[in-house]
């Protein structure tokens, strides 16, 4: 426990120190700063992992690093003189389009994504990994799907006419469902 | 680190930054705040059945009453029983199948049912929002796709994101200040918001990829899948000449179990 204790206090400073070495080298180039800033961050991930194991340490470091920056933004903070007009921020709002476009870019980014990025996913793993492998291919694909699906959500959403998006999902989804077929 | 993507790109992805946000915001911040909360889910089910007895050390023949104690019981097993060891943070046994769970007193006797009922609604709203578990599952990974979707989108909409790092400009425009706590607060957050939204994503769309992969590669046999991921049930036989196990402790005698 106590060998627990001593690695986490180290990756908390590793934390701790890689951070202020990025904050220091911020805007001024230092790209030796950078490196070594980074690369005690990753260390740090690897003694929180020695500590408490590769989930929680992952996490620790995810969280510590996010506490540990947002700390120093804060200490960062430039006052500015406050402006007469800007006492409200104006409210986000949906694009003016009609409620058939919003409903059309809705189930596209959505069920039609994620059925096109489904198959597209699962086809691949037939295509590139061999039959032995295929255990490990799909256990890649449970992360690469999600992502997949993320990037053509948002493709979908950026584009001003769905047609385009619609009917190549639409054809990913058929080719991707007859090449699975057994 | 130099990151500029073209104006019509930035344009674009805002308008879809905008967009997923406005449409997933709401359920996103019930599911993100009970997964805060449910953190600390053990300590919650520990506070809320405090009759339970809380014990870390267990032999063979506690764990054979256990077993035999629940089979007793229950009106119908099924196939998988579960007896669920204690640990430090949750120094409590308990033995479950799909459809019963009672904790067990430390003579391996049955304890009370395993019932904590503000914990399960917190659970079931994280989880599944409350909805079918089958259907709810899939709405909430949908939903950590849809964070996934916010953070691609956030990267490209902000091409000064990394450059501004450290920067937050506060007490000047109101619509800047929040601006700039929206991306320091995002950027710095963004490990730790990719890890929970592909994790988050990655439970309830196990179920249909499994589906199709095993429809096209297994001949619809979810089992050989689930074999050729995991690793097959273990089965173990007696040796020839050999001893037989005596009970699960044998079996669990080269696992490693805090105490």
């Amino acid at each position: 426990m106590t060998d627990a204790y001593l690695c986490g206090s180290i990756a908390l400073l590793f934390c701790v120190v890689g951070i202020f070495l990025l904050r220091v080298s911020w805007r001024r180039q230092r790209r030796l700063l950078v490196l070594a800033g980074w690369v005690l961050v990753a260390l740090a991930a690897a003694a929180w992992s020695l500590a408490v194991g590769v989930e929680y340490g992952v996490s620790y470091t995810a969280m510590a690093l996010s506490v540990v920056a947002w700390l120093l933004v804060a200490g960062n903070r430039e006052r500015q003189a406050a402006k007469p007009d800007s006492a409200a921020i104006d409210a986000a709002t949906l694009p003016a389009t009609s409620a058939a476009h919003k409903l059309g870019t809705f189930l596209a980014a959505g069920p039609l994504a994620a059925i096109a990025s489904l198959l597209a996913c699962a086809l691949l793993v037939g295509a590139v990994f061999p039959v032995d492998e295929r255990g490990n291919g799909l256990v890649l694909t449970a992360f690469v799907f999600p992502l997949v699906w993320a990037a053509t959500a948002v493709w979908v959403c950026a584009v001003d006419r769905l047609l385009r998006p619609v009917g190549i999902l639409l054809a990913i989804a058929v080719v991707a469902s007859v090449g699975l077929m057994p | 680190m130099n990151f500029t993507p073209s104006p019509d790109v930035v344009k674009r992805n805002l308008s879809a930054h905008s967009v997923i946000g406005l449409v997933v915001g709401a359920l996103m911040y019930l599911i993100c705040l009970t997964g805060t909360i449910a953190v600390l889910a053990f300590e919650f089910e520990r506070w809320e059945q405090p009759e339970v007895a809380e014990f870390r050390h267990y032999d063979d023949a506690l764990l054979q009453r256990a077993l035999a104690s629940f089979l007793q019981r229950a009106d119908e097993v099924a196939d998988t029983v579960f007896i669920v060891l204690p640990s430090a943070e949750v120094p409590r046994m308990h033995v479950a199948d799909e459809d019963h769970e009672w904790y067990l007193e430390p003579d391996g006797s049955l304890g009370p049912a395993v019932h904590p009922p503000w914990t399960e609604m917190l659970r079931d709203l994280h989880i599944s929002l409350h909805l079918p578990t089958s259907v709810g599952i899939i709405v909430v990974s949908a939903l950590g796709v849809m964070l996934l979707a916010l953070t691609i989108s956030g990267l490209l909409a902000h091409p000064r994101i990394f450059k501004d790092a450290f920067r937050l400009r506060t007490g000047g425009s109101k619509r800047l200040e929040a601006a700039d706590l929206h991306n320091r607060l995002s950027v710095w957050g963004l490990p730790f918001h990719l890890m929970i939204a592909l994790t988050g994503a990655l439970f309830g769309l196990l179920g249909p990829l499994a589906l199709v992969a095993a429809t096209a590669y297994y001949g619809g046999d979810e089992e050989a899948l689930v074999a050729d991921v995991y690793g097959a049930d273990l089965v173990i036989n007696a040796p020839q000449g050999g001893r037989a196990p005596a009970g699960p402790a044998d079996l669990l005698g080269d696992l490693p179990v805090r105490q």
